[in-house]
């Protein structure tokens, strides 16, 4: 009998490792491929191109999935190609940009979101004055952190501005047993742009 | 080497990333908002009253003086108790709904995963089951 109880908790837990595990992969498949792709095309031809590929589903003008753009955040070790979209397959490939939110480096607010046991596993490391990076088609920029705040799920927490701002979202703890409840909501403001 | 220990340390290996974010050493609870002056203020003022009422020798013309001066002064009567006032918890922040798109004032993209947690679950049920099988 307990050998059979053994036997089946064994099927369960295999399965579920191999779930997750099989996910971890894809995106880490998909990671890579973002990245290729980005550095093959060397960024500005990388977006044009995912521009004039319709894959079907679109948000806007950028294919969902398409990268977009490259995220370095030097102080907490972060080097990050942005997709497009933030549905689960974008954000399993990496830190996902918000359609219908401008693009890092134009004027009005350029959301990116990523899960925190990937991509951003490192963002609650980020404090205020920390430099971020971007770069997209458009161009290269640097921010700098300027608020740093935590949110119930459900919240409100993204409105637009005037000014260039660049908000990075995670769940929030970053080490949280289950669904993370909150979100970290980082703000960072334009200091140089070309 | 035998199946269930081999199959233990590939389980044991497998959750080491996913198991990382599942744990914290602490998490600080939102600090508890201190006590309001007028509160505290009227503590004080019922305890006075209490002694004072001890001291008096014709309860009956008290209580009868006192409740005149109650429904005079209801409102400055520091001999009541301050009411009870309950503190209804805040709602339960409705279920994340589906952020696609960008809007004023919208949440945050919905980024929370159980991965981590079924990592670790399968984790602990195929260690479970080279435990059970190996007895």
């Amino acid at each position: 009998m307990r050998r059979r109880v053994g036997a089946l908790l064994y099927v369960i837990g295999g399965a579920l490792l191999l779930h997750t595990g099989t996910t971890y992969a894809r995106g880490a498949l998909a990671r890579s491929d973002a990245r290729a792709a980005w550095e093959r095309a060397e960024a500005q031809r990388a977006v044009r191109e995912s521009r004039l590929i319709d894959f079907g589903e679109t948000a806007g003008n950028v294919a969902l999935g398409a990268p977009v753009a490259r995220l370095v955040v030097p102080s907490i070790g972060l080097d990050e190609i942005v997709v497009e979209g933030v549905g689960d397959a974008e954000l399993n490939a990496g830190p996902g940009h918000l359609p219908g939110s401008v693009m890092p480096g134009d004027a009005g607010n350029a959301v990116i979101s990523a899960h925190r046991d990937r991509h951003f596993s490192t963002l609650g490391g980020l404090q205020i004055g920390d430099t971020v990076y971007t770069e997209t088609a458009e161009g290269r920029s640097s921010w700098i952190v300027t608020k740093r705040r935590v949110v119930g799920a459900g919240r409100p927490a993204l409105f637009s501005s005037e000014e260039p701002v660049l908000t990075l979202t995670t769940c929030w703890p970053i080490r949280y047993v289950g669904t993370a409840p909150d979100r970290l909501i980082i703000e960072g403001k334009l200091i140089a742009g070309e | 080497m035998r199946i269930p220990t081999l199959s233990f340390i590939v389980a044991a290996l497998l959750a080491v990333p996913g198991a990382s974010a599942q744990f914290t050493g602490l998490v600080t609870p939102p600090p508890r908002p201190a006590p309001p002056v007028e509160m505290i203020a009227e503590g004080g003022a019922v305890a006075a009253d209490t002694t004072a009422a001890a001291r008096m020798s014709d309860m009956k013309a008290w209580v009868d003086s006192a409740a005149v001066a109650v429904a005079a002064q209801a409102p400055q009567d520091t001999a009541t108790p301050p009411p009870v006032v309950i503190e209804t918890p805040a709602a339960e922040p409705a279920p994340q709904q589906e952020v696609t798109a960008f809007q004023e004032g919208a949440p945050a993209p919905d980024t929370a995963t159980a991965l981590p947690a079924l990592l670790l679950l399968g984790a602990a049920l195929v260690a479970g089951g080279a435990a059970l099988r190996r007895r």
